[in-house]
């Protein structure tokens, strides 16, 4: 709620300040003339003239103010902003409804988008949209009026061409396709006059499970993954505060799918309802995004947002805590499909005693570019602060800040004496979020000076994970990681999560998420101790010998406390026992345990297939070929029908709709901005000039009226 | 005294004068520094700084033949940089990459021929790897509070983005003007 009022608060500062002026000027030139000498009066009331032109000058300079504030004040709201003149506006009503379904570690969720053509011409509709980064996503059905088509499978290619042709020859057609890892677009082809289509898309996913408490988002906007311009002017926060705008785009050539025209605005909200299934009786169940209301049944706890509709600025998050003692230290999930077993195992880690302490060398990275620029930047000073109070005397520490240059505080780490920590926390204090994201240097310097041996070296980068070059980032610090560990922490109100997850996974470390300045020092805490407790590292599964196995992830990473380990894995039969080990701060560890395999579980196979193709994917990122693995994952997202960097969810229907006489119009829908956004992405690309030229001209002309009036006076 | 009042606001009107001037006046002889850091950047140095203070450098070549125009592309879409040549923005696809590559510059020097553009003009962009023809497909006036840049598409696209109206007199308004152009087959060039 706080950010609201803040972003408002700027707001009618803008536009009251001519009147404030005004005001202002009333107010100060009795008074002014009550402190001039009588004589002075005098002549002031003779040459009052001369008052006016300066205050005229004073509007002068206070016009372009006033100009800027009537933009402020009437952004265009649902209104026709701009567009291409031939072609006209139209508004495509758009809702949306989100109901996951969670079992244990598991959730189904259903995305049900409804368009509405309100045109009178038939209309190609594009739309994207962001799902977790570890979503399989494997059903598509596309409804209407009576009619549905359900998505097939498809190498990305066949499905592009197969859907060009439905659309041209006038048929009916959808195909979803994966941009990047958490990002997918939706093409609705020969949408008719009037018409309304449902499009439901589904997926599963694992949970995130740490420190006892099971948590699940949904994403619900993009954030523009390009680095805003300097010295913007703070247009899109109190927009985005109270009118959630949703822009979209209108495009009447047909062959060109990408091009945005037009943009609009409306209000834009979703339906969310989470249904957590089974016996257990969940704690705790809150949500630091949106108001809950929640319903608690026999067998399963309803949770819908309060009021029915959640604002789609911000990614909605729920948490809920599994009934105490309920959670085993083992889980296994099977399922068997086409004549193989899968398993899902989740297993946490025992807390370990630890041996001896290793003094540590904490390096914490944070960015100060201008995606960070309003409350995340709040954020992360805060969280470095937290990082910094934590350090112990023995430890050694350095601090860098980085947008499009990277900054260390100290030429290398330094000892975390009371002089040097209160030196950082000053530095941190006066950082401003400016500029490009440029984090390569950044990695470069945190990763590079390994001078410290006997160190324990931990990277703390904070970050929104704004950046467009993952794979080369992600390959650098596969790189250049050495004996460091990478530990990410998420800012802001829509973080590049996968981004961050994955840095995390190839720098062997962990990913926390901060949503909300409220839980900087509850979340920070909680990793400052996870830093300190070790991992359980060299962690395997010993299966049977005489069992086939296939298990994703191959190499499984180290583990820290509170945090599950999640591996899939194909079997030729299910085992009875399985025995996991593992080097711990007190040397090595074991735990053998029967396998309770539970019921089947639907849904185990298709994220064994989601799993492959990601370890896949991290390979060949990891090589620096991010295409090594093409073949391998379009057989294996086939086989599984799920959508990947190399298929699409294609649904066409057979006969067409469109007369042949009619012209496609293509509408594209845009996403909410995340709120906070500082910035539009544009840059600002007009200069002063003239501004200094009619001040320059007025100016002038004010002096030399007053020097010759002043003549005047000095002659008469 | 009341003199002295006359002659300071006439040496301010110069002060801001002095300032409407410098800002083409930088504008143009920037650029002159910067094709000589274009000539070493294509010799074969990377991130070649136009003068020792600079914290930007050249990262392509951009022609407009047909409209007299050839300017220095540099890295970066910050103030800073915008006032010596248009600006590569930052978390874009590389100019001559297989994304949509955006250059944003100022209305009122470098990119003030935007206005002059039309649907199918030919541009000229000379990369470090090699140089091609694009084609005006597409201007736009969008509002930067709402619309969106396309970033999410893997065809090669340029954008060339300014401030609209060309011609206002305050900074800081909420419109651009958005030139999309795609490059020319080589085959259609004959």
């Amino acid at each position: 709620m706080s950010r609201n009022t803040r972003s408002i608060s700027n707001f009618p500062y803008a536009s009251g300040s001519q009147n404030r002026w005004r005001r202002h000027l009333r107010q100060y030139q009795p008074d002014l003339g009550q402190r001039l000498s009588r004589a002075r009066l005098v002549y002031l009331r003779r040459h009052d003239a001369r008052w006016g032109w300066l205050a005229l000058c004073l509007f002068l300079f206070l016009q372009p103010d006033a100009g800027l504030a009537q933009n402020l004040n009437n952004p265009g709201a649902g209104t026709l902003l701009l567009g291409s003149q031939d072609n006209p506006f139209i508004a495509p009503a758009v809702s949306h409804e989100m109901t996951a379904t969670v079992s244990g570690p598991l959730a189904r969720v259903e995305v049900t988008q409804h368009f509405i053509n309100p045109s009178d011409e038939w209309v190609e509709g594009r739309y994207l949209f962001p799902l977790p980064d570890g979503a399989a996503v494997d059903r598509l059905l596309i409804t209407i009026g009576e009619r549905t088509i359900e998505g097939q499978i498809k190498e990305k290619q066949t499905a592009r061409r197969e859907y060009q042709k439905a659309r041209s020859e006038g048929r009916r057609a959808g195909v979803v396709e994966q941009k990047r890892a958490n990002l997918f677009s939706l093409a609705l082809a020969n949408i008719g006059p009037g018409e309304e289509i449902t499009v439901r898309l589904s997926y599963l996913e694992t949970l995130d499970y740490r420190d006892g408490e099971y948590s699940i988002r949904l994403p619900m906007t993009v954030m523009p993954r390009f680095t805003p311009a300097a010295n913007t002017v703070d247009l899109s926060g109190p927009l985005a505060a109270s009118l959630s705008p949703i822009s979209f785009v209108f495009d009447t050539q047909e062959d060109r799918l990408d091009t945005p025209y037009v943009s609009g605005l409306l209000a834009s909200t979703a339906n969310i309802e989470i249904r957590l299934l089974g016996d257990r009786w969940p704690q705790e169940i809150s949500s630091s995004s949106h108001v809950l209301n929640i319903d608690r049944r026999a067998s399963e706890v309803s949770v819908l947002v309060d009021g029915g509709f959640a604002a789609m600025d911000r990614d909605f998050e729920l948490s809920w805590q599994p009934a105490s003692g309920v959670q085993p230290d083992l889980l296994m999930l099977t399922e068997k499909r086409q004549g193989k077993n899968y398993a899902l195992l989740m297993f946490l880690p025992p807390s370990v005693e630890q041996v001896q302490v290793l003094p540590r060398e904490l390096i914490i990275v944070i960015d100060t570019s201008g995606s960070m620029h309003g409350e995340s930047i709040q954020q992360a000073r805060a969280a470095v602060d937290r990082a910094l109070q934590s350090l112990a005397p023995g430890d050694l520490f350095n601090l860098i800040q980085f947008n499009t240059n990277a900054e260390a505080l100290f030429p290398a780490a330094v000892l975390a004496d009371p002089d040097n920590v209160a030196r950082a926390r000053r530095y941190t204090q006066e950082l401003i979020a400016d500029g490009g994201t440029n984090m390569a240097p950044a990695l470069e310097i945190a990763l590079g000076a390994r001078d410290n041996p006997g160190y324990l070296r931990q990277v703390v980068f904070i970050t929104d994970g704004a950046v467009g070059n993952e794979a080369q980032l992600l390959a650098q610090i596969e790189k250049e990681l050495g004996d460091s560990r990478l530990f990410t922490v998420g800012i802001g109100p829509a973080p590049n999560s996968w981004f961050m997850k994955k840095a995390a996974r190839f720098g062997r470390g962990t990913h926390t998420y901060i949503d909300n300045v409220s839980k900087v020092g509850e979340k920070m805490a909680a990793l400052l101790a996870r830093l300190e407790k070790p991992a359980l590292k060299n962690v395997r599964i010993h299966w049977p010998a005489d069992i086939g196995v296939e298990q994703w992830p191959e190499k499984i990473p180290d583990l820290y406390a509170g945090e599950p380990m999640i591996v899939s894995a194909k079997l030729s039969r299910l085992p009875d026992h399985v025995l996991i080990s593992g080097d711990g701060g007190a040397g090595y560890w074991a735990m053998e345990k029967p396998v309770n395999a539970k019921q089947d579980a639907p849904g185990v196979a298709a994220l064994w297939a989601r799993h492959k193709i990601e370890s896949l994917q991290d390979q060949a990122i990891a090589s620096g070929d991010r295409d090594a693995a093409r073949a391998e994952i379009t057989s294996v997202a086939l086989e599984h029908g799920l959508i990947s960097r190399y298929t699409s969810l294609l649904a066409v229907e057979s006969t067409p709709v469109r007369p042949a006489g009619n012209r496609l119009a293509s509408l594209q829908i845009a996403n909410v901005r995340p709120r906070n956004l500082a910035s539009p992405g544009f840059p600002n690309t007009a200069t002063p000039a003239a501004l200094w030229l009619w001040a320059g001209i007025a100016l002038l002309l004010l002096g030399t009226t007053w020097l010759t009036l002043d003549k005047r006076r000095v002659i008469a | 005294m009341n003199r002295w009042i006359g002659k300071s606001l006439i040496a301010a009107a110069f002060i801001c004068l002095t300032n409407a001037a410098w800002i083409p006046a930088k504008a143009v002889l920037a650029q002159h520094l910067l094709q000589q850091a274009w000539q070493r950047t294509l010799a074969g140095e990377r991130q070649v700084k136009p003068w020792p203070w600079a914290d930007t450098w050249p990262v392509a070549r951009l022609l407009a033949p047909d409209h007299g125009v050839d300017l220095i592309v540099l890295a970066g879409g910050s103030g800073r940089t915008l006032a010596f040549g248009p600006g590569h923005m930052d978390g874009t696809e590389p100019p001559g990459g297989a994304g949509n590559s955006v250059i944003g510059g100022h209305r009122d020097t470098h990119f003030a021929f935007l206005g002059d553009l039309t649907v199918t003009d030919r541009l000229l962009l000379e990369t470090t790897e090699d140089s091609f023809w694009l084609q005006v497909t597409d201007i736009q006036v969008v509002n930067s509070a709402e619309a969106e840049l396309n970033l999410w598409t893997e065809d090669r696209l340029l954008t060339l983005v300014t401030c609209y109206p060309l011609d206002a007199q305050v900074p800081g308004g909420p419109l651009r003007l958005v030139v999309t152009a795609e490059p020319v087959p080589a085959l259609a060039m004959l």
